[in-house]
């Protein structure tokens, strides 16, 4: 039986399941189910199906995505408490195996093949909050499905909204916390609809029950994970248009002496992190968000710390699973403040004894150390910087002579020793209980330290060795531009010296082709020679004008001055008059003749030695030909029919006919294409015009990435800048010494770059709409703090509301609809989205954002107006003259506002005429008589403007970060201040007491002579009640005997109804009362069973909380859950 | 000092200039800087301008790109392409559609005292320079319009033009890309206008220039215009425009107009037949240097290709001067980057011409008005 072999199975060709195997609906089937039945249902469905289609339509926006693009940012955000922490370590040890304690900035892994991740969790304040949206490009949003959605989650949400919307996972979690399932499933799917209606349906939630071992379960991380990896990423239009690098690492450059001379001097900081968006730029103005604005002094390009494999292997080997997190502790890395720590297992002194079990990167520490004295000059020129204990970083790579700025001069090697040892005397200092193996370690570096910068220090304690790696990254760059082309050249030859004197052992291998690479860059040097002549060699720019006659000043603030020194007319010289110019060449047949082939009519054949152009002309040349054939028939004596024949020679077989028709249907094809371009070549296939705008768009940014890419480096950044994707460091001077003295890496730091007047102020007009959840309405003139583009900043905004005649001001936004606001501050392009915010503080259980809108427009001044009504009253009154008093105060008023409008309370409309004694009467006309008890009227409309208020939140620069505080609202002044409401007392509602209660009217009386003369519709037609008595008023009507009898049966009738009724209703109220009692019965029992179930999950809550407390105010704490829970979503409890 | 001007005003930076013309005999600014300040100022809200009382010293802050309509009275001294060709450079990019009536200056191009410089005719602008930044740079033809409502010749002038440039969509604005090849010339295309003279001049001026060019190509066609009564202006006059086209859409112009006979210069050009001759020959010396890009448009050109998008524009302009490149250009170019922090790539193609590949700053429509 067994060794039988098992039958092929056999499909059933007949019979029941063969039957089932048939394609439901085939023809045969019902043909009638699925014709059409209702022309009208059909016609809806086409409809919608066509309104679907246009909700899909979109604006096509270029894809810059680079080849090699930058990690993907990912924020964890949610309330305190969700587990955002636990989330991003699971995530770690996931792609990484590494354990990370603490999660300071951001964290970087490798993902795979082609896709890094950096991980950024998102602190508990809104200015963190509003930071990480705008460059984060997946959120995962953390939801505490124990407990609800909170008040965070949906203001993060609406943040994101209005910063362009990144893809946003929800992330479940504390599940474990349900013990029943059905209860489980129905929270997780009011969440998940929740959920849906905030993002779009579909929107992926995903599902974390508890934790184990601090980390949440192995395949559902892993889960996670696949779905981050595959997840696709729409271009942003923001981001799109503007470089911005999330900071990994902020060091502070600023030369140590001047800090002890000033410790609150302006700091220069170099910021590094992967460059995204677009091509960033030296001397490119940015914003860093919370701290201000800058211009970046030098940017250049520093090795990959994290860069993806080579290999084209599926999945990553375990030396390609690389992290970086400079600021988190991370494995044997330790970054502080200015320098990094790495942890090196052993002994200092027996490091050769355990040399082979070292990693890459600590053997070249060890090395280095080894070979102190002899790489003495290389190290003067030479930095290392290190990070995990991958890769090591070759010196030689941060010469790139795009690197170098003048404005880096000041920063020279010898400060940089000075740096060094001051480094060496603090570390000594901070170390608790400075030892004397560590006393005699620091003298003995001082000594060496003299020459060798570099030269690593070290301390001992506790058998293990903490060493540091100095960092000074790029300034060798710097100083090797400032040398000549020769004393490059030496430096090289110097190398190689060394480098032969060395032994080029496996340590060493970062050290080789360095020869090469200088001698690249000295090439790359000479090719672009015409460039420097225009804009001077990158170190001199500025010299090379002066030469030129005019000379460059940059204050800095704003102005921005050019001294031009102007000989004469000449210097303007755009063209040379034609006069000027010697035409005589052009007398020679010769050189008339020269220029023979620079028109179509000339020989083809040396088209390329003449016409200096490429042979891709050479079809719309051939179409042209066509044309003049078509245009002039065949009087083909001149050129034109010759070089038509000798294009087609192939087709010269062909009959003219045939020819023609060909020719024709090119041309048809032709005119298609350019008309409509809706169809393929093959004509088969529809392409709309979404796709034609679409392919000129990515074809631009193909001929820009083709442009630059065979070129060298320094040229492509300094036309280009900076590539997005690669790792930059970007220097910035003049920073605030609160930028580096406060950092805290959990706040996010961002470099924003500015596009073109994106660094200008003006008055903005944008389209606000107050949050349909935030309690107040929002008052003119009140600071909101505004989040628009890369910026925040608090201003005071003037509503308004434009009604197609004026712009008219609001006092109050309108509680559900769109207004107009005016507000100054810096620009921002027409169409980018922004939210405000009255306060940025935490504490209020209600929703902070308190409006979203679009800036429309932007001006430098804008026409608002308010309502002003001047009231006068008049003194005499003539028939239609009227002099009219306490509206005008001078007569050059009334001038002013002669002939405009009037009006009285009754409506009598007039004029103003002239002014008269006293000042400020006036002469006026009206219509009709008016009376001395009427008030006079002008309406007019008095321009507001708005203030020119803007103060920038500068938060990064605060100890506190969340403790930012901007201008007070007006109600919080007065409520400090214990103001009341100013009122005016004229407004408020009184007694009248100066006129009469009931005015008198005369009687209208018509002239007997008129009234004569009118028509019988117009006369008056007024009638005294009549006196006599009416005929029936003077009779008495009396019943006959049948009637009285009639009406007394009736009588009956209704009576005993009555009384049936009055029956009836007693006893439906004696049922209802019984019900009711019984109702009330029910009730009252179910809440005492609800009081008990409460009771007793209220002690269970309190002793699980008590527990948690003990056990962590013994612990210690792993995650920083303090934040009080006091906010609860009012449409996240149902 | 026109061009950088245009430069602060497109992107918003303040200009300050010393020492202008402060060794001249004439010091300070000229009649028609005057008017080319007031002229951006029109267009613009909230420019401050400030100049000492010298006229040496002048302070430029500009303000907001606003269009719509302008008149302006323009002095004579120098031809209306002077300020037309500034105010081609920052419409396209204002909030509203510019439609700017220029009155009294001459139509026709202008040389200064010593032919220290020509400016365009308004007949080269508007059969040249529009239809290349259309095509170049995707403006939208049918918004840019220029009308001669009256023909005016120096020294006089009298002339009265109408330039109506409707804003620009960002997503239209494209980098021009197909500035490289200089194809063959097609076609030549030619204005002879005269004002207050015999109209047969004008078919004298037209009859000479087809004399030298249909040697080359059939397809020349020179329009006469002879203005009078109320469509002429001022002094009498006759000029040509010629500008040829070649088959991938390259412009090449020549621009003459006559020149009375004054004390101080001997220079004069009052014979029809010299002067059709002279921009003919003008026109082929344009085009045997071989570039794609012609000197008439040239700035024009370099401006829209910093302001349009943030791809690539290639322009191949002549070899001139000892390095390739003369020193208004490199002048330029270093503007361009003081302003816009662009520099261009810089090659040599072949051994008569430089390419200029260069990034746009990316037009964001940052004065436009959105509903």
């Amino acid at each position: 039986m067994e060794d039988r072999p098992q039958k092929a199975h056999r499909k059933a060709h007949a019979g029941r399941k063969a039957d089932k195997k048939k394609p439901k609906n085939a023809e045969k089937n019902n043909p009638k189910a699925f014709a059409m039945q209702s022309g009208r249902r059909a016609e809806k469905m086409a409809r919608r199906k066509e309104e679907l289609n246009q909700k899909k339509l979109h604006v096509p926006l270029v894809d810059r995505t680079p080849i090699e693009p930058p990690p993907v940012v990912i924020a964890v955000a949610g309330p305190p408490g969700t587990g955002k922490s636990t989330l991003i370590r699971s995530l770690v040890k996931r792609y990484t195996r590494q354990n990370i304690h603490e999660i300071n900035g951001p964290v970087t892994v490798v993902a795979g093949r082609k896709r890094r991740l950096t991980f950024i969790e998102c602190a508990n304040d809104l200015n963190a909050m509003i930071d990480v949206a705008k460059v984060a490009d997946l959120v995962l949003l953390m939801v505490d499905a124990a407990y609800g959605f909170e008040m965070e989650t949906f203001e993060f949400l609406n943040i994101l909204q209005t910063h362009g919307f990144p893809k946003v996972m929800g992330v479940l979690t504390h599940l474990d916390k349900f013990r029943d399932n059905k209860k489980l499933r129905k929270r997780k799917k009011a969440l998940k609809q929740r959920f849906w209606t905030e993002i779009h349906n579909g929107a992926k939630l995903f599902y974390l029950s508890g934790v184990i071992n601090g980390r949440y379960p192995k395949n559902e991380v892993l889960n996670l994970s696949r779905f981050i990896s595959v997840m696709k990423f729409r271009p942003l239009v923001w981001r799109n248009a503007h470089p911005y690098l999330l900071a990994d690492r902020i060091e502070d450059l600023t030369p140590p002496q001047r800090i002890e001379a000033n410790p609150k001097c302006d700091r220069k900081v170099s910021v590094m992190g992967y460059l995204r968006g677009t091509y960033l730029k030296a001397n490119a103005p940015v914003h860093i968000p919370g701290a201000g604005d800058f211009v970046v002094g030098d940017v250049s390009a520093v090795p990959d710390p994290c860069p993806l494999p080579e290999s084209q292997r599926k999945s990553l080997s375990e030396k390609h699973k690389l992290i970086y997190a400079p600021m988190s502790d991370v494995g044997g890395v330790m970054y502080d403040k200015d320098a990094i720590y790495i942890h090196v297992p052993g002994n200092f002194t027996n490091r050769d004894a355990d040399a082979e079990n070292l990693g890459e990167g600590q053997k070249m520490v060890v090395d280095l150390q080894r070979f102190q004295g002899t790489l003495d000059n290389q190290l003067q020129q030479s930095t290392i910087r290190l990070f995990d204990k991958s890769r090591p970083v070759a010196a030689e790579s941060v010469r790139l002579p795009g690197g170098a700025a003048a404005a880096d001069d000041d920063y020279s090697s010898d400060e940089d020793e000075d740096r060094d040892e001051d480094e060496l005397d603090d570390a000594g200092s901070a170390d608790e209980g400075p030892s004397d193996d560590d006393d005699e370690d620091m003298d003995e570096d001082d000594e060496e330290g003299s020459d060798a910068e570099d030269a690593p220090s070290s301390s001992h304690r506790g058998g293990r060795t903490r060493r540091r790696a100095g960092e000074a990254y790029g300034t060798d760059g710097d100083a090797a531009q400032e040398h000549e082309l020769e004393v490059y050249e030496d430096d090289v030859i110097d190398m190689t010296d060394d480098e032969e004197d060395d032994e080029v052992d496996g340590a060493h291998k970062w050290k080789n082709g360095m020869v090469e690479r200088a001698m690249q860059a000295f090439q790359a040097r000479k090719r672009v020679n015409l460039m420097d002549l225009v804009y001077g060699s990158t170190g001199d720019g500025d010299g090379d004008q002066e030469q030129d006659g005019v000379e460059l000043d940059d204050d800095g603030d704003e102005l921005f001055t050019k001294k031009a020194v102007r000989r004469d007319d000449d210097d303007e010289l755009v063209r040379p008059a034609l006069l000027t110019i010697d035409l005589t060449k052009w007398d020679d047949e010769e050189t008339l003749e020269s220029l023979r082939n620079r028109f179509i009519t000339g020989e083809l054949a040396d088209d390329d030695e003449t016409a200096g152009g490429a042979d891709g002309e050479g079809n719309p040349y051939e179409e042209m030909d066509g044309d003049f054939e078509d245009l002039e028939g065949s009087d083909g004596t001149s050129k034109l029919a010759k070089d038509a024949a000798a294009d087609g020679e192939v087709e010269e077989d062909l009959t003219e006919e045939q020819q023609l028709e060909k020719k024709r249907a090119e041309l048809k094809k032709k005119f298609d294409a350019e008309y409509d371009g809706m169809s393929d070549d093959d004509g088969n296939k529809e392409k709309t015009y979404f796709d034609v705008v679409k392919e000129r768009l990515q074809q631009q940014v193909a001929a820009t990435r083709e442009e630059f890419d065979d070129d060298d480096e320094e040229a492509r950044i300094r036309v280009l800048g900076h590539l997005p994707g690669t790792y930059v460091r970007v220097v910035l001077d003049r920073v605030p010494c609160e930028f580096i003295e406060h950092f805290d890496p959990r706040y996010p730091a961002i470099l924003g770059g500015l596009a073109r007047n994106e660094d200008q102020y003006a008055f903005m007009q944008v389209r606000i709409k107050k949050h349909r959840w935030y309690k107040r309405i929002l008052k003119t003139n009140d600071p909101v703090i505004i989040s628009l583009g890369w910026r925040r900043f608090q201003t005071l905004p003037l509503f308004s509301l434009d009604d197609r005649i004026r712009n008219r001001m609001l006092k109050y936004t309108p509680q559900h609809m769109h207004c107009l606001a005016t507000f100054y501050g810096p620009l921002a392009p027409p169409g980018t989205a922004f939210c405000a915010f009255q306060s940025l503080e935490g504490g209020t259980p209600d929703f902070r954002v308190a409006a979203t809108g679009l800036v429309s427009d932007i001006n430098k001044s804008h026409e608002i107006v308010k309502k002003l009504k001047l009231t006068g009253t008049p003194y005499q009154i003539y028939k239609h003259t009227a002099f009219v008093r306490n509206m005008f105060s001078t007569s050059l008023e009334v001038a002013k506002f002669e002939g405009a409008a009037i009006r009285t309370v009754s409506g009598i409309r007039g004029q103003v005429k002239k002014a008269v004694q006293p000042e400020g009467n006036f002469r006026a006309t009206f219509e009709d008589k008016i009376l001395p008890s009427d008030i006079v009227f002008l309406k007019a409309w008095y321009p507001v403007k708005p203030k020119k208020f803007c103060n920038p939140v500068t938060s990064l620069l605060l100890r506190d970060k969340a403790a930012w505080k901007g201008m007070r609202l007006a109600n919080t002044v007065k409520h400090e201040l214990g103001l009341k409401i100013q009122t005016n007392a004229d407004s408020s509602y009184r007694e009248i007491t100066e006129r009469p209660e009931v005015r008198k009217f005369n009687p209208l009386k018509i002239p007997k002579g008129l009234q004569r003369d009118l028509p019988f519709k117009a006369k008056p037609k007024l009638m005294t009640a009549q006196k006599r008595e009416t005929y029936l008023q003077k009779r008495a009507v009396v019943a006959e005997p049948e009637e009285r009898k009639i009406e007394g049966l009736l009588a009956h009738i209704r009576t005993l109804k009555y009384h049936r009724e009055e029956k009836k209703k007693q006893k439906d109220q004696e049922t209802r009362e019984k019900y009711l009692k019984k109702v009330a019965k029910v009730d009252s029992d179910k809440a005492d069973v609800a009081k008990d179930r409460a009771k007793e999950f209220y002690r269970k809550l309190g002793k699980a909380q008590k527990r948690a407390a003990d056990s962590e105010g013994s612990g210690g704490g792993g995650g920083r859950r303090g934040g009080k829970r006091v906010k609860r979503a009012a449409a996240g409890d149902d | 000092m026109r061009e950088r001007l245009v430069l602060a005003v497109l992107s918003g930076r303040a200009l300050k200039i010393d020492r202008i013309r402060a060794d001249s005999d004439a010091p300070g600014l000229a009649d028609y800087e005057i008017t080319l300040l007031k002229l951006l100022d029109a267009v613009t809200n909230g420019t401050e301008v400030r100049i000492s009382h010298t006229g040496t010293q002048l302070v430029f802050s500009p303000g907001v790109l606003v269009g719509g309509p302008v008149d302006l009275e323009i002095p004579p001294s120098r031809a209306v392409g002077y300020y037309l060709e500034a105010l081609i450079a920052v419409a396209p990019f204002a909030k509203k559609p510019v439609a700017a009536t220029l009155h009294g200056g001459a139509i026709t191009a202008c040389e200064g005292t010593h032919r220290a410089f020509t400016d365009a005719s308004a007949d080269t602008l508007r059969t040249a320079t529009l239809p290349f930044l259309s095509r170049a740079y995707g403006l939208d033809a049918a918004g840019l319009e220029l009308q001669v409502v009256r023909r005016g010749a120096p020294p006089l002038g009298g002339g009265s033009v109408r330039l109506v440039v409707q804003p620009a969509h960002p997503a239209s604005l494209r980098p021009a890309q197909g500035l490289t090849d200089a194809g063959r010339i097609r076609k030549i295309r030619g204005v002879a206008a005269c004002t207050r003279v015999s109209p047969a001049l004008a078919t004298r001026i037209a009859n000479s220039a087809r004399a030298v060019l249909t040697r080359y190509i059939p397809d020349v066609y020179v329009y006469a215009d002879a203005a009078r009564k109320e469509q002429a202006g001022a002094s009498p006059g006759f000029s040509l425009s010629l500008v040829a086209e070649s088959t991938t859409n390259i412009i090449y112009t020549a621009d003459v107009a006559a020149r009375p006979r004054t004390e101080d210069d001997d220079g004069a050009l009052n014979d029809p037949e010299q002067l059709g001759e002279t921009c003919a020959k003008g026109l082929l010396e344009a085009i045997a240097q071989g570039a794609c890009v012609d000197r008439a448009v040239e700035w024009l050109a370099l401006v829209f290709a910093v302001t349009c998008s943030d791809d690539v524009s290639k322009l191949v302009l002549p070899r001139r001067g000892e390095y390739g490149l003369d020193k208004i250009t490199i002048q330029y170019l270093r503007d361009l980057h003081t302003f816009f922090n662009v520099q261009f790539k810089i090659s040599e193609p072949t051994s008569d011409t430089v390419q200029l590949a260069g990034v746009g700053v990316g037009y964001n429509g940052i004065f436009r008005k959105v509903v």
